[in-house]
Order: structure tokens, then C-alpha cells, then sequence
């Protein structure tokens, strides 16, 4: 081996700061008096200063932001959570419901939810005739429920899906079982109330409740998901009907409802009834 | 310096503590733990795969992996050094499955646009001479890197843009940090290469000193 190959083989060690006082020594006389190596010693360090201006593109912060909800949607869909494990410790449960809200955040968020019903329909039912609540009848014709009857079937449909929904949010699949959910009933339940949701959807379209419209919808969608449900007993299914509840926003929708009071509008919209084609019925 | 290895340390038991945890069925603590290493996950599996979809697609395998694995995961490891290493594996087998689809190639860089444009730094620059050389720069450090096999570029994205030690990369890999420097080495010629590629053509000079 001659004098520059065994230069070049030190290369690295010198590049990467590891070579010891003695070879430091020797490598650098060599490079004093071998103009190739020290080219090709010089080569390679420019090349490394080169590609250490490297700029590197940084997500934005909303990148950050979202980033863990990402990830666990993922684990979500991909049903990451229920995969089999024979041995080892037990398997972390993902429940981003409990996690991410206590279950008497649900509670209170099933409360305002049903105060505010409440109010909003109180309203309906407690203006004055001349300020009631307007719905359109041209392309209706008899099917354009009243207001009353929309008032009514309205609260009722929220009551219900609220009594399936709770059940099933509330449910701890660690430690209840899962016959005390009766399951087949709160379907059975589901169903009529997804059946019932169509009529009030376009009942309350054409009352112009848009927010309620949207929350029986709301309601409705995860309705749906229990009543479609094959495997009951089935751990999964349930923690798909809780995220499902979740990610629908449902409880914040109702804490959103809470601070917006989206019912106090309604009392400015009766002061200013619709100019045309619309019936009062009060 | 001892400060910083005090820290380090705390961060290592942090990890473990969170691990332990994460097996109880504490979801916040995987939370916590993703928390911990997400930047530096996103970021190596970044200079690695040089996409962004593609590096938090990996990433978040990463944490998929983790999390399926944490019960199996030895106590006596390093739990940085484990999750490294699954992002490397992830990265690594994402450019060997890429390798079929076409990618920028020289001729046609110059008329595309970046699919991540740098932001900051990189594009507060007013002069637009100065700006598109900064961009041509930046395209041909990102076509040089092209040229490394899979394993090459993750050792020298680890060591150059994440601030590993070679011991460290040695460990990731498990292997002697002799042939970390070999392949940061071989990595180094292949760069230089097609950097001096770039400089005989002419039309830009990448090394200004
Ligand atoms: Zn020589």
C-alpha cells in the first residue's frame, strides 16, 4: 500500500473529527506534500459544506396541531386498537372519547344539549300566534307539517336519540357488560328514529332551522351507525359509535350551542317574517 | 454538556415511564409520547424520503409500529434508539418500493416547481435573481441526494441534517460506527460526484467558497 492510499483510507476519520494526534499528524504531512490527495481531500469537504445549506421545508404549525388527531383516525380506521395480542402486557385501550373528554363532560354536554332543545322549542310553542314560527306550503302543499307538530316531533326525536346516544357513550367496555346495554333495543330504537329524522330534516328545512336541521343530521348519521351495527357484542363496533359521536363534534356542537344560542335568533327572524310565499299558520 | 446529558437522561426515563404507562392503557401517555418524538420522527423520515405526505405517512407508521410493539419492547433499550430505528426501516422501505415510480430528474428540474416550497428563510429573499438561485441550489442538493442508495441517504441525513453522533447512528442501525463512516464516505464520493456533474456544467456554481 503506498503512501496515498493510505491517506484516502483515513478520509473519513479526518472528515468526521476520529482521527488521534499521531495519524492526524502523518495525514496532514502527507496532504502538505501530495497535491492530489489534498485536492481530493478538499473535494470532499466542500462537497459536505455544499449540502449542509440544505434548506428544509417546515410544515406549518396547524401541521403540528393536527397531527395526533391524524394519527389516531388512522388507528381508528385501520383498527389498529382491537388487534389481537396473545402475550405480553395489556393492550393500551384507545378510547380518544374518555381520553380526550371525562364521561361527565358527556353528561353535562347531554344537558346543555337537551336545555337547549328545551329553550328553543319552548320558544316555538310560547310565541304569540302573530310571531309564530313560519314554514313553507306552496310545494308542500299538506304534507308541510306545522310548526307545532314540527315543535314537538322535533323534541321528541332529540330526547330519544340523547337516551340511545348516552347509553352507548357512556358505556365503559372495560368494565361493563355488554348484555346490560341491550343492545338490540337501542337498534330497534335507532331505526325509527333514523326513519323519523328524513320527515323532520325537511321540516326543518323548510322552517329555515338550519342549526337544528343540522343536528337532527347530526344525530341521525351516528343513529344510523348503531342501527347498522351487525356484531353487537362486538367491542369494536361500540368504540366505532362512540368515535363516531366524536367526530361529528356532536358534544361540541352542543357546547358551540350553548355559547351562540343559536334560539335567540329565532326570536329576530319571527319579528321579520318572510315576505313571499309563505303561510302563516298561527 | 452535563447539563445537556442530565436532560437527556430524564428524557430517556421519560420515554420509559410513558412506555409503562402507555402498556397500562393510558392513552395520554401515547399521546405523550408521540408528543416527544414526532418532530424528530416527521423530520428524519423527511430527509430520507424528501416528501412530505410520504414522511408523515411514515411517521405515523412509526407510531403505529411503536404502539403495537411497546408491550414486546425491552426495558433495558433505548426508546429513542428504538423508534429511530423503526423510522429508518420505515423510510428506507419506502424509497426501495418507490424505486419503480420516476422521479425529478435533471433535465426536467429546472422547468417544475418545487412540490414543497420552502417557506421562510428560504423565500423571504426579494431579489428574484438571488431567490431562483437559492431554489436552484436547493433542487440540486435535493437531486444529489438522489443518487445515494436508501441506507446511504438515511445514514447521511442522520448525521448532516439531524444531528446524530455516528456512535448514535451506529446504535439506530446496530451496527459498528466504523461502517457508519464507510457508508457516510461512500455516500460523501457518490455527493461530490454529482455536485462536480452540476459545477462542469457550467451554469451554477454550487460550492462558493
Ligand atoms: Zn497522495
Amino acid at each position: 500500500m503506498n503512501e496515498c492510499q493510505r491517506c484516502r483510507q483515513v478520509f473519513a476519520d479526518a472528515l468526521y473529527g476520529s482521527l488521534d494526534d499521531s495519524r492526524r499528524r502523518s495525514f496532514e504531512a502527507h496532504l502538505g506534500q501530495c497535491d492530489i490527495c489534498r485536492e481530493e481531500y478538499a473535494g470532499l469537504r466542500a462537497t459536505l459544506q455544499d449540502m449542509k445549506k440544505r434548506e428544509r421545508t417546515e410544515p406549518d404549525p396547524a401541521f403540528w396541531e393536527g397531527y395526533w388527531e391524524r394519527l389516531g383516525s388512522r388507528m381508528h380506521r385501520e383498527k389498529i386498537l382491537y388487534q389481537p395480542r396473545p402475550s405480553g402486557p395489556r393492550r393500551p385501550s384507545f378510547d380518544w372519547l374518555r381520553f380526550r373528554m371525562p364521561r361527565w363532560a358527556f353528561q353535562a354536554g347531554a344537558a346543555v344539549l337537551l336545555v337547549a332543545v328545551g329553550i328553543f322549542i319552548g320558544r316555538m310553542w310560547l310565541l304569540p300566534p302573530s310571531a309564530g314560527v313560519q314554514t313553507a306550503v306552496h310545494t308542500r302543499g299538506a304534507t308541510a307539517p306545522s310548526s307545532l307538530e314540527l315543535a314537538s316531533r322535533t323534541q321528541n326525536y332529540v330526547e330519544r336519540s340523547q337516551l340511545v346516544l348516552m347509553a352507548i357513550v357512556n358505556f365503559d367496555r372495560e368494565t361493563d357488560d355488554p348484555y346490560t346495554l341491550d343492545l338490540p333495543y337501542k337498534q330497534q330504537l335507532s331505526r325509527e328514529l333514523v326513519q323519523e329524522a328524513g320527515w323532520l330534516k325537511q321540516g326543518l328545512a323548510d322552517a329555515r332551522q338550519r342549526r337544528l336541521q343540522e343536528l337532527v343530521a347530526d344525530l341521525e348519521a351516528v343513529l344510523l351507525q348503531i342501527a347498522n351495527l351487525e356484531t353487537p357484542g362486538d367491542m369494536f363496533a361500540i368504540e366505532l359509535v362512540q368515535t363516531g359521536v366524536q367526530s361529528r363534534g356532536l358534544f361540541l356542537k352542543m357546547h358551540l350551542a350553548e355559547v351562540n344560542r343559536p334560539w335567540d335568533d329565532l326570536g329576530t327572524r319571527t319579528e321579520t317574517p318572510p315576505k313571499t310565499d309563505k303561510t302563516k299558520i298561527f | 454538556m452535563v447539563s445537556s446529558k442530565r436532560g437527556k437522561a430524564k428524557k430517556a426515563m421519560e420515554a420509559h415511564v410513558l412506555a409503562e404507562r402507555v402498556c397500562q392503557g393510558d392513552l395520554s401517555a401515547f399521546q405523550g409520547l408521540v408528543d416527544q418524538f414526532k418532530k424528530k420522527v416527521y423530520f428524519l423520515a423527511y430527509d430520507v424520503v424528501g416528501d412530505h405526505h410520504e414522511a408523515e405517512d411514515v411517521s405515523q407508521e412509526v407510531f403505529i409500529k411503536v404502539y403495537r410493539s411497546l408491550g414486546s419492547f425491552r426495558r433495558d433499550a433505548k426508546m429513542s434508539s428504538w423508534i429511530y430505528q423503526i423510522t429508518v426501516n420505515s423510510a428506507i422501505d419506502l424509497l426501495r418500493k418507490r424505486k419503480a415510480k420516476p422521479s425529478v430528474t435533471l433535465e426536467n428540474f429546472d422547468h417544475i416547481e418545487l412540490q414543497d416550497a420552502p417557506r421562510g428563510a428560504a423565500t423571504a429573499a426579494v431579489d428574484p435573481e438571488s431567490s431562483a438561485e437559492a431554489a436552484l441550489l436547493q433542487g440540486r442538493i435535493e437531486e444529489a441526494l438522489h443518487v445515494l442508495t436508501p441506507r446511504e441517504r438515511a445514514v447521511f441525513a442522520m448525521r448532516h441534517y439531524n444531528d446524530f453522533q455516528i456512535s448514535e447512528i451506529a446504535d439506530v442501525l446496530e451496527v459498528s460506527s466504523g461502517t457508519v463512516k464507510s457508508l457516510l464516505f461512500r455516500a460523501l464520493q457518490k455527493l461530490r460526484r454529482k455536485l462536480a456533474f452540476y459545477r462542469g456544467s457550467g451554469s451554477w456554481e454550487v460550492n462558493d467558497e
